[in-house]
């Protein structure tokens, strides 16, 4: 996997550290939005859009900005990049705007942004940045719709809106209410715990050099240094 | 940490604020009004949609005045919980005016504020159609409230003032509205706005041509 740098970032986002699966980054807005897989779609998409646009211009900007007012700049960045796509989308793309608009306010916020900006594109080129961003995008996506696509079986019966089970079946709501959103979460990381799977929240994995931080928060590597505050 | 590096980083951090800030206005600048027009084209569209055989919509200042005198009577009919925010009046072909499309809220919704949008015919009085401007239910659930199995019934109800009644069991007759399985909430939101609209219409104005 180390034949080509560009790929390896993308397998590196959606496999070896998933943000969403192994570097748990970026849960609130996954709490929120995973009721169908249609919304998991919608989010990822425009995280994605959001992460290879804000990895470039942190990247371009990474011998500028100082490394001791490097939050505050990136934060000004990468807000004031949202709003203008944000801007920019409801006035050119209307249509687009109307299925992922919603969704845009969020990326603000999100921690997986900001993560990629701190762990990765203030120490590479744009191009890289950019594919680092891609790679992470569609990890996110991948997860969104996995967990989106399991509370919206068990708690409507559909997928993407399609009836699939059978007529018998009562939905259970809630795993598409809030409460839910917690049960599929927590499960899942249990499982990833009992598999001894790599995981930030696994201290116990086979291989804890597969995880950045090796499941302790305190010596969180995710920055480029050791007492680097973590950001989920 | 001398005082020189401080000032440095600090004017390389405002550079950063300043031109995002630069950008941010330039960008506002250019997409406001396209951005107001896309906003006026899908208002316009979901009138269209909830009183299809208007032709135009319009919204006066006699019906902005209406709004705000009847607002206290409709807080005393319906409570603080629910709005009549705006109106319009509804022409057809001719310039006659035949009805009011009217926006109303219920702030009791399952996820927060339902605002709708009401198509009233005032010569028939009867509800032309309802649509929704804020909806943040949940998902598989209150969301079904956009699905025309809930929605299409609303087209034809009685609107000469008495409220409608929310069922959940038995069929509706033209004062009453079934609920959505699972969503009593939601469907009592929808139905108390557009009790609010319905009263504006047929108690607040007076249609003069």
């Amino acid at each position: 996997m180390k034949k080509n740098k560009y790929l390896e970032r993308i397998y590196n986002g959606v496999w070896k550290e998933n943000p969403l699966f192994v570097l748990v980054l970026g849960t609130c807005p996954t709490l929120a939005v995973t009721t169908s897989a249609t919304n998991g779609i919608g989010m990822g998409l425009a995280a994605t859009a959001v992460l290879i646009l804000s990895n470039i211009l942190i990247s371009a900007l990474r011998n500028i900005i100082p490394d001791k007012v490097r939050l505050p700049a990136e934060i000004v960045v990468v807000a004031s990049l949202v709003t203008v796509c944000d801007m920019l989308m409801e006035a050119f793309v209307p249509n687009l705007y109307a299925s992922l608009g919603i969704f845009i306010p969020l990326i603000v916020v999100n921690c997986i942004i900001l993560g990629r900006a701190e762990a990765f594109a203030l120490k590479n080129d744009p191009l890289t940045s950019a594919f680092d961003g891609l790679g992470m995008g569609l990890g996110f996506t991948v997860a969104l719709v996995l967990i989106g696509s399991f509370r919206e079986l068990l708690g409507a019966g559909t997928i993407f809106g399609y009836q699939v089970m059978p007529e018998g079946f009562t939905p259970v709501s809630i795993f598409i209410l809030a409460p839910g959103a917690f049960l599929v979460y927590a499960m899942l990381t249990a499982l990833q715990n009992k598999l001894k799977m790599p995981c930030a929240t696994n201290g116990d994995a086979k291989d804890p050099d597969h995880v950045m931080c090796d499941g302790n928060c305190t010596m969180c590597r995710l920055g480029s240094q050791a007492n680097k505050a973590s950001f989920n | 940490m001398n005082m020189k590096r401080i000032f440095r980083d600090a004017l390389i951090l405002c550079l950063i604020t300043l031109v995002a800030g630069f950008a941010l206005g330039a960008t506002h600048e250019v997409t406001d009004p396209l951005i107001k027009e896309q906003r006026a084209q899908a208002a316009q569209n979901t009138y269209k949609e909830v009183f299809p055989e208007a032709a135009s919509f319009s919204d006066e200042s006699e019906m902005v005045n209406a709004v705000e005198v009847s607002k206290l009577l409709i807080e005393n009919t319906f409570g603080e919980k629910i709005t009549v925010d705006s109106a319009l009046k509804a022409y057809d072909a001719n310039g006659k005016v035949i009805g009011l499309i009217v926006n109303a809220t219920s702030k009791e919704g399952y996820g927060g504020a339902v605002s709708i949008s009401a198509g009233i015919d005032l010569e028939k009085y009867r509800v032309t159609g309802v649509g929704f401007l804020t909806l943040n239910e949940t998902p598989g659930l209150g969301m079904k409230a956009k699905e025309p199995l809930f929605r299409d019934q609303f087209p034809g109800k009685r609107a000469g003032g008495e409220e409608l009644e929310v069922i959940k069991t038995g069929t509706a007759n033209d004062l009453q509205v079934q609920a959505i399985s699972g969503a009593t909430k939601t469907s009592r939101a929808v139905t108390h706005a557009l009790n609010a609209a319905i009263f504006f219409a047929a108690k607040c104005v007076e249609i003069t041509q």
